[in-house]
């Protein structure tokens, strides 16, 4: 035997054992167009708006979604305007998105109420089921399923209790909230608050930034010593103004959003954000690749933060009860 | 002999499947018992796996009962709600999970409940005394409720724990099941893999994409979570540690389960089959490259020592066969000292014999071989293509020549029979001149051009149209007879004509060429001989002479000097022009035709020498031309014509001056000269003053117009050449010019009588007139000279200038100046009354013309 014929055969024994490798074909990556409908443009850096948007461009990327190389986004917004969300959402449509994150009661709605088949993942949204956006939690059906922004609607009744709790002489509560949307039953469930809590509840409603001052004065008039305010996307643009107005008129207020306290509010109780926008990743990818919205599960927040800007407490010449302080995740000293 | 399988080869395959057989065997059995071990080792793995995960989640669920418990002890050791409530509170804060705490007092009845979400509840007294999560604990054990669903999605679990004593509270944690998928996404099964928990009704509670979980899905359908519902789990539990299964997804997984006991809960932990069972398959590769190589070095090993074995086997056959090809002298070595060695020297002793006989009969073959070779020498060495056939027809030999003519090799062709040599040459196979002659086959012969036969040869042409297009050919063929005489074979020489073919061919169409030429060539061309025969004439020739044919002018023509020429002399100066310069061209005669008519030849003709310049004949062409021999003379004719024409003109105007001049002279010219005599008589009678100075005027008037009647008189003829001749008329003239135009002109005369008629006085005295006027206008002469004198019967007149000359042969043919002469005129004019002019001159030279005319015995007449 020639030594080339060795080592043939011995090419052709190791040739047996390397099984021929699959070639993977590199096909370039679809472009998926994602429809965003939010409230308020995400500006400043440090808006509420902001943080959340990062949060959510965040849990995309965690799933290998890039802006620019697997997907474009096309943001509108209804900046404090409800009636605005549904021409922006034909607009989306209009765009052939291939799906639509919409934030807030009245956007998810609209975007129901224009397509039934261009998925929507929602989030925001108080109480999804008894406002009709979805059939039930576990099994949503239709095209809209999402993640809500509190368990129920018990929360709303719980800030009250809270505001009780930090200000035990409270006995006239002002409820500032967006006149321009829906209620949904919230009211109820706050009277049914005030009642346990044995104290009376005045309603001042806004849809426009310029009605703050009006409004403020005519609580400050009614002499109320207390202020819930009512989450709503139009009320959360503009916190820090607010909570300057509420400090200005010594009312000890309860928010719906951190970023108020952080201004300057007293107290705020919600379910942790960033993790809920972070989240939205896993409904987009789970629907760009074939999932059927109906199918997905409506996920509610597991994570609630007491907020206490001790502060304006202390501006307010308040003390904040003990037990009270041990339940706040976070004190503003 | 090549032998039709190799001994190598079946020792090879032979060792090979023996050594690769027992490797292979012993292989595969370690492949299989290395793999049911390494399997049992996963399966076993995978259990412990999910032991492990249930574990961690029994730690998880016991972790937030240990915070309960905790609590509870310490709660029922002090009474008052602003406590309890401070407990709950730090409750919820060390437990997230926990969504609500609630305490019932000794009797069943709600003392606080507290919420995450809702509203915290103070002294309610709703009464629990009966439900199991009250008596269950009051009975002192910890209660873990069934597993449900808030809002028919989030799962969640009450647990209940009572104090120590009769009276203790029982403390109840609505316990929030989400918070389990923080501890199943930890755990990690391989890379894919991952862990899940299923409740005693197969509902998922916990996994890693907690989607599922709140979708409420159930497993119970999975056999593998079937089964472990059935089973009863049982610690140390002997069933098979870990089943291949679907998972929910319809994927094959390698899934194992653990039972949390308590809880009556199951963990499964499950990872793809494909990555399970890697750490399977990287030995079982790995001893299957070994096993190949195994294979491959075993194969090698075979080969190796089957060509051991074979070496001197095949070195023995080796040599035998060169023994066989005839290398006697080879010895056989092999020393291994058994049977082959044996075999080997037999083989020696076997090819010494035979070298001995070989060497007898090598030189027997040798004498045959050298005169076979000087014989095939010899035929090789023929210039002309030869073969040898025997009588079978069998090419016995081939010569060179004959290779080159067919391209056909010797060693292709010798020994070979069945006509094989003809197909070079005919493109097919049959008998060729060499067989012919060995068997005569007058089919065959006829197919040749030209066949001679004599006794044992036999000559032949033919065209072979095989060889390189159509090849004549000449051979010769003729029987062999060994010593007795008896046929033997036969050979054939062949010889490729065709070249002189062509040759004579190409020699045929040119003679062809020439004779058509010559045929019908318009001119008459002819050969002929010194002593005045015809070699040949061309039919040209023939017809312009009158004759029919060529061979009747040949035949009829024996003395070309007088049957032909008009003048026979001109054949004698022909002949002359033929020696010397050797050739005659446009040579004109008049030759005489058969019929007598004459005829005007040109004869353009050289003398034939052979190389000793001896004569050979006379050759050339010959035309006919009698037409233009006409119009010649017709011009000739006409020429003179007008030149009498000119000359009776010239004479009519001569006469019609000298009247006119006779006319002015005797009448106008008498009559003034009376005039003036009487106006004379009239001015020496005259009275005044002012009538003498009129007469004197008029007088000057009238010797003006006598002067101008006699410029005119002698303009037009001068009576002077009439009254006294030519050289007086010429003084006069020559007095005038001079007086004229201011010229010296010197005017001398030879002496003697020079009588002319008036014509030619006239003419001549007009010529000089002329050409004086022509030197005074022109010739820029200082000086002119005529002089006059005979010359043998004629008289010379000659006008010389120092001018500037001019090119003579421009000025004779010229047309004359305007109203003049002009020296053409007179040139013709004294042509025609027999007289010539002569123009001698060059540019810058002057001129000299000299006039000659004949004279008269007659005296110029007078009056």
């Amino acid at each position: 035997m020639k030594p080339t014929e060795i080592v043939l055969s011995l090419l052709l024994a190791f040739g047996l054992v390397a099984a021929p490798l699959p070639s993977g074909g590199q096909q370039p990556p679809k472009v998926y167009r994602i429809g965003y409908l939010g409230a308020s443009l995400p500006t400043p850096a440090s808006s509420r708006e902001t943080r959340n948007w990062k949060a959510f461009v965040e849990g995309l990327r965690e799933r290998g979604y890039i802006e620019g190389q697997n997907f474009c986004i096309e943001q509108r917004y209804t900046e404090g305007k409800d009636e605005r969300a549904l021409p922006l959402t034909v607009e989306l449509v209009n765009l052939k998105v291939d799906l639509i994150v919409a934030y807030g009661t009245a956007q998810v709605r609209a975007a129901k109420q224009v397509t039934s088949t261009i998925p929507i993942v929602m989030v925001g949204v108080i109480d999804p089921v008894r406002r009709g956006l979805v059939a039930n939690l576990a099994h949503p059906g239709g095209n809209v399923t999402g993640l809500t922004a509190t368990v129920g609607m018990e929360v709303l009744g719980k800030r009250l209790q809270l505001l009780k709790e930090a200000v035990p002489k409270v006995s006239r509560v002002a409820v500032l909230y967006y006149s321009g949307g829906e209620s949904g039953g919230a009211a109820s469930v706050m009277e049914e608050a005030a009642r346990a809590l044995d104290v009376t509840l005045q309603y001042y409603g806004v849809r426009d930034p310029e009605e703050l001052d009006g409004a403020f004065a005519a609580i400050t008039k009614a002499r109320a010593d207390a202020l819930l305010v009512d989450p709503h996307p139009f009320i959360a643009r503009q916190p820090g103004r607010i909570a300057a107005l509420a400090l200005q008129s010594r009312l000890a207020a309860v928010y719906p959003f951190r970023e108020a306290v952080e201004a300057g509010g007293l107290m705020g109780y919600e379910a942790s954000q960033p993790a809920i926008y972070r989240r939205l990743g896993f409904y987009v990818d789970k629907i760009l690749n074939g999932a059927n919205p109906g199918d997905l599960a409506v996920e509610q927040p597991t994570k609630f933060e007491l907020i206490i800007n001790l502060k304006t407490a202390k501006t307010l010449g308040l003390t904040i009860p003990e037990p009270l302080l041990i339940r706040a995740d976070e004190v503003i000293q | 002999v090549k032998p039709r399988s190799h001994l190598v080869r079946k020792y090879a395959v032979f060792f090979a499947a023996l050594v690769s057989g027992a490797l292979l065997v012993s292989g595969l059995v370690d492949l299989y018992f290395s793999y049911r071990d390494n399997k049992a080792a996963l399966l076993r793995l995978q259990r412990e796996k999910a032991e492990g995960a249930a574990s961690r989640i029994d730690q998880f669920i016991r972790t937030i009962e240990d915070q309960i418990g905790w609590m509870t002890q310490a709660l029922s050791r002090r009474q008052g709600t602003s406590l309890e409530r401070r407990s709950f509170d730090y409750l919820l804060r060390q437990a997230p999970s926990i969504t609500e705490a609630s305490y019932l007092n000794g009797a069943g009845r709600e003392q606080i409940r507290i919420s995450r979400l809702g509203m915290d509840v103070l002294g309610s007294q709703v009464d629990y005394s009966t439900e199991p999560k009250f008596l269950e604990a009051k009975s002192g054990k910890t209660f873990f409720g069934p597993v449900y669903f808030r809002e028919e999605s989030e799962p969640y679990m009450t647990i209940a724990m009572s104090g120590k004593g009769q009276d203790a509270g029982v403390t109840v944690a609505e316990v929030n099941l989400k918070f389990i998928r923080d501890v199943v996404s930890q755990i990690k099964v391989g890379k894919a893999g991952y862990a899940y928990v299923v409740d005693s009704r197969g509902n998922l509670i916990a996994h890693p994409d907690m989607n599922l979980v709140l979708k409420k899905t159930s497993l119970a359908s999975l056999p593998q979570v079937r089964d472990a519902m059935t089973g009863s789990p049982k610690p140390g539990d002997a069933r098979d540690q870990a089943t291949i299964a679907r998972n929910l997804q319809g994927r094959q997984v390698l899934t194992a389960n653990a039972a949390i006991l308590p809880l009556g809960w199951l963990v499964f932990v499950e990872e793809p089959l494909a990555e399970a069972f890697a750490p399977l398959y990287s030995p079982m590769i790995r001893t299957g490259i070994l096993l190949l190589v195994g294979l491959g070095v075993s194969i090698m090993a075979s080969v190796l020592l089957a060509r051991k074995m074979v070496n001197p086997i095949q070195a023995l056959q080796a040599r035998a066969a060169r023994i066989g090809a005839g290398a006697l002298d080879e010895r056989i070595e092999i020393r291994t000292g058994d049977e082959l060695e044996a075999l080997a020297d037999q083989f020696n002793s076997m090819a010494g014999q035979l070298r001995d006989s070989y060497a007898a009969l090598e030189r027997k073959v040798e004498a045959l071989r050298n005169s076979e070779r000087r014989l095939a020498d010899i035929i090789n060495f023929l210039p002309d293509a030869t073969f040898v056939i025997d009588r079978e027809g069998r090419v016995l030999a081939w010569n060179q020549a004959m290779e080159e003519m067919t391209g056909l090799k010797a060693d292709e062709i010798l020994g070979k029979g069945n006509y094989e040599y003809a197909i070079p040459f005919y493109g097919e196979r049959r008998p060729l001149l060499a067989d012919l002659v060995l068997k005569p086959d007058q089919t065959h012969e006829s197919r040749y051009t030209f066949t001679a036969r004599h006794q044992d040869t036999l000559v032949a042409e033919s065209i072979a149209p095989s060889l390189r297009g159509a090849v004549h050919l000449w051979g010769k063929a003729r029987l062999l007879r060994d010593s007795e005489g008896a046929v033997v074979g036969a050979i054939e020489s062949i010889r490729d004509t065709t070249e002189r073919k062509q040759t004579e061919h190409a020699l045929r169409e040119s003679e062809q060429k020439y004779r058509n030429i010559i045929e019908h060539a318009v001119e008459g061309i002819f050969q002929a001989t010194a002593d005045g025969r015809y070699l040949s004439v061309n039919p040209a020739f023939a017809r312009m002479c009158g004759f029919s044919s060529p061979e009747e002018m040949i035949g009829e023509i024996t003395d070309i000097a007088r049957q032909l020429y008009v003048d026979p002399e001109d054949r004698a100066r022909i002949k002359r022009l033929y020696d010397d310069p050797g050739f005659a061209k446009g040579f004109e005669a008049q030759f005489r035709r058969k019929d007598g008519g004459l005829i005007w030849v040109s004869i353009t003709a050289r003398s034939v020498r052979d190389e000793s310049s001896a004569l050979l004949c006379y050759e050339g062409t010959i035309q006919d031309i009698t037409e233009r021999k006409k119009a010649e003379l017709e011009v000739q004719t006409h020429r003179e014509q007008l030149r009498l024409l000119a000359s009776e003109l010239s004479v009519t105007e001569e006469r019609e001056r000298r009247r006119l001049a006779t006319d002015l002279h005797d009448s106008i010219g008498q009559t003034l000269a009376m005039c003036k005599l009487k106006l004379d008589e009239l001015r020496s009678q005259a009275s005044s003053d002012v009538l003498a100075h009129d007469c004197d005027h008029i007088s000057t008037l009238l010797d003006r117009a006598i002067q101008g009647t006699r410029s005119l008189t002698f303009d037009l003829s001068p009576p002077v050449l009439y009254e006294l001749g030519l050289e007086a008329a010429l003084e006069s003239l020559v007095e005038r010019m001079q007086q004229v135009h201011g010229i010296p002109i010197k005017l001398s005369d030879h002496g003697g009588p020079k009588p002319l008629s008036e014509d030619t006085a006239a003419l001549c005295f007009r010529a000089v007139q002329e050409l004086l006027v022509n030197v005074v206008k022109h010739a820029h002469a200082r000086k002119i000279e005529v002089s006059t004198g005979r010359d043998r019967g004629r008289i010379r007149i000659t006008v010389t200038d120092d001018g500037i000359g001019f090119d003579t042969s421009e000025s004779t043919s010229r047309k004359g100046g305007k109203g003049g002469f002009g020296l053409f005129n007179i040139k013709e004019r004294l042509q025609h009354l027999g007289g010539s002019l002569k123009v001698d001159s060059k540019p810058g030279q002057g001129t000299r013309i000299t006039l000659l005319a004949p004279l008269q015995h007659r005296p110029i007449r007078k009056g």
